[in-house]
């Protein structure tokens, strides 16, 4: 807790230089925003074209987007610039810098990189978020607010160790590109219901690289829905548990990482 | 007391082998030779506190494997490595609070801010409290002349400019030990002179240890009274440099070209006691004496009475030179033995 606040100037220094650098900033928002409101209104007429898909209609699908994408870019605040850019950070022998301060070098990778680029994504998701609870008539009460905060939380977790996973490698391989695309792909899964695929890819997403935590059970819980493949329905309300678990999992294995870390000859 | 004690310290790195041609690359995808590049091997030395100490020897010696293993970034392959009686990989943060690391080709500053904020950040991270932090500062900006620059952000700083603040920040929470890698690359004669005469006085007026490693033969003269110098991981002399200098710098090398084609001329005819004859490119060469023994006048004047030498100069012992003879010489007085 000590740490908080020099976590949090780290977040300061950040807003600091974007301000020095405004245009930058402005043009990276406007874009990303433009440019991911554009893939939701893409899915939201897609699905309304055709009605729906395995019952779940265009706002439903729309919502399961949303969450994916706001956590995503939630996780994106801290663990874009300190994990996309780890590679880097290894090959330019930077990543020495984290092991000599007084401090975690895990939070001090993440808050160091505290990126500003995300704001964008959030406004126009966040935005997506609020269209679907009007249009689906979910009311807005400290329940469902609580609920949405806490699943966020949870999927952003997920996210968070979704990054750390293909990321973590490089202490070992240098480069994960291959990984990276992977992580791509795998995002490509759950912009839709999941019921749609083949039963072992169901399985899968959801026990072996459990990423249908992040959106299509949880959101069931706001939809009313139960389509829950035939696993427990309680499977909507387990996605802190595997965020808190998976999380955990990619900072032990960062810290394996660290031990192998080789640096270079300067 | 020791303060850094490093006992049989070994590192190895894999190398892969790289293979050539289509098949055998194929092959490497799934099976890849390596072999182990023994980076250091069984380095022991110990270091007291307030020792200014360089650690020198060529590229890929193993200056910065064995500098990154007693600030706790690489783990040992084995041996043991103790600051201030800790493992610094096991105690990272309690490590971190008692050292200071300017390395020269990475900076710990902040591109955008500027020294003031930077100051701030470094106080909060090392726990500084404000007595001291005022001290220190006070005391970097006059004696680093850093007044003109503090607040303007790091990114408009010269090389010059930003060493400074790189070793204020370094300082900042009065480290117990400094480690330097190569702090003065790339800076002008007069950057340089002014930082050796910064470590000087801190070492002087707070007892830090300094750990410098660096190409610079100046840097070394000038700052440390001790020398490690390591070549392929191993340790191949410790001890004072003033002795360093005695046994290893007092050579004198003169080049010469000669007329070839009037006489046979061969080294043999040239037998004076102490003058070593040596073969270079293109005709030349040259002739090594000790400076305890000749001036460089009468050794020219003794190759003239026999060459008819049509150019010469007296070359200047660079640093690479003498620490080449040094290693040859290290290195077969080990094979002997």
């Amino acid at each position: 807790m000590e740490y908080l606040s020099l976590y949090l100037d780290f977040v300061k220094i950040k807003l600091k230089g974007m301000t020095e650098y405004p245009g930058a900033f402005w043009a990276e928002s406007i874009a990303k925003m433009m440019g991911w409101a554009a893939n939701l209104i893409i899915i939201y007429l897609m699905v309304f074209r055709f009605e729906n898909v395995f019952g779940w209609s265009a706002y439903e699908v729309l919502m399961l987007y949303s969450i994916n994408a706001t956590s995503y870019s939630l996780a994106g605040f801290l663990m874009f610039d300190a994990f996309g850019m780890l590679s880097r950070h290894i090959q330019m022998g930077t990543f020495d810098e984290m092991l000599t301060k007084p401090m975690n070098p895990f939070l001090y990778l993440c808050f160091k990189g505290f990126s500003t680029g995300y704001i964008g994504n959030l406004f126009s998701t966040v935005t997506a978020l609020i269209v679907c609870f009007v249009a689906l008539n979910i009311p807005i009460n400290f329940t469902n607010i609580f609920y949405l905060i806490f699943i966020i939380i949870g999927s952003s977790l997920i996210h968070s160790a979704m990054f750390m996973f293909v990321n973590i490698p490089v202490f070992w391989i240098v480069k994960a590109d291959a990984l990276l695309s992977l992580r791509w792909a795998l995002d490509e899964f759950i912009r839709y219901p999941i019921s749609i695929y083949d039963r072992w890819i169901q399985v899968m997403l959801t026990f072996v690289l459990p990423i249908a935590f992040i959106n299509f059970y949880p959101v069931q819980h706001f939809l009313k829905k139960d389509d829950f493949l035939g696993f427990s329905p309680l499977l909507a309300h387990l996605t802190p548990v595997i965020g808190i678990v998976l999380f955990a999992l990619g900072y032990i294995f960062f810290f394996l990482g660290v031990r192998n870390y080789k640096s270079t000859g300067s | 007391m020791a303060i850094i004690e490093a006992k049989n310290l070994c590192k190895n790195f894999k190398i892969y082998k790289r293979n050539s041609g289509f098949l055998e690359t194929v092959k490497s995808l799934i099976h890849r030779e390596f072999e182990i590049k023994k980076a250091v091997e069984n380095v022991s030395f110990s270091i007291d506190k307030g020792e200014l100490v360089g650690y020198i020897g060529p590229n890929g010696a193993g200056k910065s494997t064995t500098i990154k293993m007693l600030t706790g970034i690489l783990y040992p392959t084995s041996g043991e490595v103790s600051v201030r009686g800790l493992i610094p990989q096991k105690n990272r943060k309690e490590n971190a609070m008692h050292i200071g690391v300017v390395f020269g080709q990475r900076s710990q500053l902040y591109w955008d801010l500027p020294m003031i904020d930077a100051f701030d950040l470094y106080k909060k991270m090392y726990k500084v409290d404000d007595i001291t932090f005022k001290k220190n500062i006070d005391f970097y900006m006059d004696i680093l002349d850093m007044k003109e620059f503090i607040n303007r952000p790091i990114r408009q700083l010269s090389l010059g400019q930003k060493m400074r603040a790189e070793f204020s920040v370094a300082l900042l929470h009065n480290p117990d030990i400094l480690y330097l890698d190569e702090p003065t690359i790339g800076l002008d004669v007069l950057a340089k002179k002014r930082i050796r005469e910064f470590i000087k006085q801190i070492n002087k007026e707070r007892q830090i240890t300094v750990i410098l490693t660096t190409h610079d033969m100046d840097d070394i003269e000038h700052i440390c009274d001790r020398l490690i110098l390591i070549d392929k991981g191993r340790i191949l002399y410790d001890g004072k440099i003033n002795e360093f200098k005695t046994s290893f710098s007092e050579e004198s090398v003169i080049e010469f070209i000669y007329e070839q084609n009037d006489k046979n001329h061969d080294k043999s005819i040239f037998e004076v006691e102490g003058i070593k004859l040596f073969d270079g490119e293109k005709g030349k060469k040259y002739a090594s004496f000790s400076k305890k023994q000749y001036t460089s006048a009468q050794v020219t004047r003794m190759l003239m009475d026999i060459y008819e030498i049509i150019d010469f100069s007296i070359k200047d012992q660079k640093i690479e030179d003498i620490l080449n003879k040094m290693y040859t010489a290290l290195g077969n007085e080990g094979r002997d033995s």
